[in-house]
């Protein structure tokens, strides 16, 4: 049953959201070992606060992309809203001064608009069949 | 809308989906125009404030066209294969129809499924929806068609709908073709079986007709050649011996028309021969009811030998005190029942030669045959086999 195996589109969603969410899972757990205070000291990190939300839409977003290739509609919502939480989040970067953060920011709100408009686009319509 | 299947609360879940997916958008545009025109610091009225905020006017239009069917396309599906392949392989009738299986799996408002003139509909059409026809096929054989609409009035089902749809139709014209052949078998078993019938209630004529009253000559010639022959005693204790020959001959002959075809059926009908039977039996007191009605010759003796057998067994084995046999037809199923009021079947009754006799014969003429305790003590038997509109046609060749 052709159908019932997800789209191109969700596949490419599913594939760009779980690399998406290993980059920001790698980023931001990394420097949790430094603990509260260790991040604080460093002034190129950022709050502490973020990085376990980092870790948390991460690993949310992997479960995501699990569910959208299953052809889950959960999965599909679950990623939705990482991405758009994910997305609104690092609009705080876009502006920084940091090149680094502000080039993580431009990914993260690219691949959260990438990602959410390939869940959200309706598939081309066929030729009706007679 | 999808008006019969978003409830209020559905409806709620998909409005604020759509505000916070548009309020995301809205944002992400403005940061990111006023991020490369330079804007930095709150919001002001200097230029690339402006053009950002121009350009969230601008995209909210066309954004909120793109998400509201985005999301209403992503909610709808309600696709759960496992499900929908059960109900569409289970024969019919099921307790879920194959429209409402395909309504239910594409999350549609209004299927329609026709087959062959009869109709199986689930939900009504969305005005102004775009409506969808597809050709249920098996190979190059249309068997069907399936009819539904999109979920809304102005909208259009997607790919994916279609490509389901079309599997979904696959399924149903597997089962049509599944219930199709079943339907042939059964009919060309029950051509079978009244084709034997028939065959034998000739030959039961042959034989009754023809060669029993040729035995019958033979029996008074050879009657009057031992007068003659008198008192010759070594011919006339031959002819004796060819007098006895000849009776058991006839016996033998009266038991294989018997077997052949009751002589009874003919002469008193399906009921009265039963109440013939009924008669004999003197321990137990049977009573036969229902319809004189003639019934084709194969059902007449298949449903005389089940009662006959559901009476043996209720007189020899359940020490049943009475037992009412009734005869009907209704909606073009011949049906005979009886009942006793013996000690009824115990959990470990294993069927025997009689009981698989009795199914075998119902279910040959593709009907069917259940056996069960009766409430309150006793057994019930109950043969139904369809007899179509025309039963009294070929009932009888006499």
């Amino acid at each position: 049953m052709s159908a019932l195996r997800i789209s191109v589109s969700k596949a490419a969603a599913a594939v760009i959201n779980a690399i998406i969410s290993m980059v920001g899972l790698a980023v931001s757990i990394a420097p949790l070992s430094l603990g509260a205070d260790g991040v604080a000291d460093r002034g190129d990190q950022p709050p502490f606060a973020a990085l376990v939300v980092g870790v948390v839409l991460g690993v949310l977003g992997l479960v995501g992309s699990i569910g959208i290739w299953r052809g889950e509609r959960w999965g599909s919502l679950l990623t939705i809203g990482v991405r758009a939480l994910d997305g609104l989040g690092s609009l705080f970067g876009v502006t920084a001064s940091d090149l680094t953060l502000r080039s993580l920011a431009i990914l993260s709100v690219v691949a959260a608009v990438l990602v959410i408009y390939l869940l959200l686009r309706r598939d081309v319509r066929e030729p009706a069949e007679a | 809308m999808t008006t019969a299947l978003v409830s209020t609360s559905q409806r709620a879940v998909r409005l604020l989906l759509v505000v916070a997916l548009l309020v995301a958008a809205l944002l992400t545009t403005y940061v990111v125009v006023g991020a490369v025109l330079g804007a930095d610091g709150p919001i002001d009225l200097r230029w690339p404030h402006l053009v950002a905020l121009g350009a969230v006017v601008l995209a909210e239009e066309p954004l909120r066209r793109w998400l509201v069917p985005g999301v209403h396309e992503l909610l709808d599906q309600r696709r759960e294969p496992y499900e929908t392949i059960v109900a569409l392989s289970t024969p019919a009738p099921s307790t879920t129809s194959a429209a409402a299986a395909i309504a239910h799996a594409v999350g549609l408002p209004f299927v329609e499924v026709e087959v062959d003139g009869s109709v199986d509909r689930v939900g009504v059409p969305v005005p102004g929806a775009d409506p969808v026809v597809l050709s249920i096929r098996y190979g190059e054989e249309v068997l069907g068609t399936l009819r539904t609409c999109a979920r809304r009035p102005g909208a259009q089902l997607s790919a994916a709908d279609r490509r389901l749809l079309r599997d979904l139709g696959g399924q149903v014209a597997l089962r049509l073709i599944a219930e199709q052949a079943t339907a042939q078998l059964a009919r060309a078993r029950t051509d079978l079986v009244t084709a034997r019938e028939e065959e034998r209630q000739r030959i039961r004529n042959d034989l009754h007709d023809g060669f029993a009253p040729s035995l019958a000559s033979i029996n008074l010639q050879l009657k009057a050649l031992q007068r003659r022959t008198a008192p010759d005693p070594a011919i006339e204790a031959s002819i004796e011996l060819l007098l006895q020959s000849m009776q058991q001959a006839s016996s033998e002959l009266r038991r294989i028309v018997y077997d052949l075809r009751p002589p009874l059926l003919d002469d008193l009908g399906l009921r009265g021969a039963l109440e013939r039977g009924a008669a004999a039996v003197e321990t137990t007191r049977v009573t036969v009811a229902g319809t004189e009605e003639h019934l084709p010759a194969a059902i007449e003796v298949a449903f005389f030998r089940i009662a006959t057998e559901a009476i043996r067994n209720a007189v020899r084995h359940a020490s049943a005190s009475r037992v009412a046999v009734r005869i009907s037809v209704e909606d073009g199923h011949a049906l005979v029942v009886v009942d006793d009021d013996g000690i009824g079947l115990s959990a470990d009754t294993v069927a025997g030669v009689g009981l698989s006799s009795m199914r075998q014969r119902a279910e040959e003429l593709g009907g069917s045959l259940t056996i069960r305790a009766v409430p309150g003590g006793g057994t019930r038997v109950a043969a139904e086999i369809p007899c179509g509109g025309g039963h009294d046609q070929g009932a009888r060749r006499r």
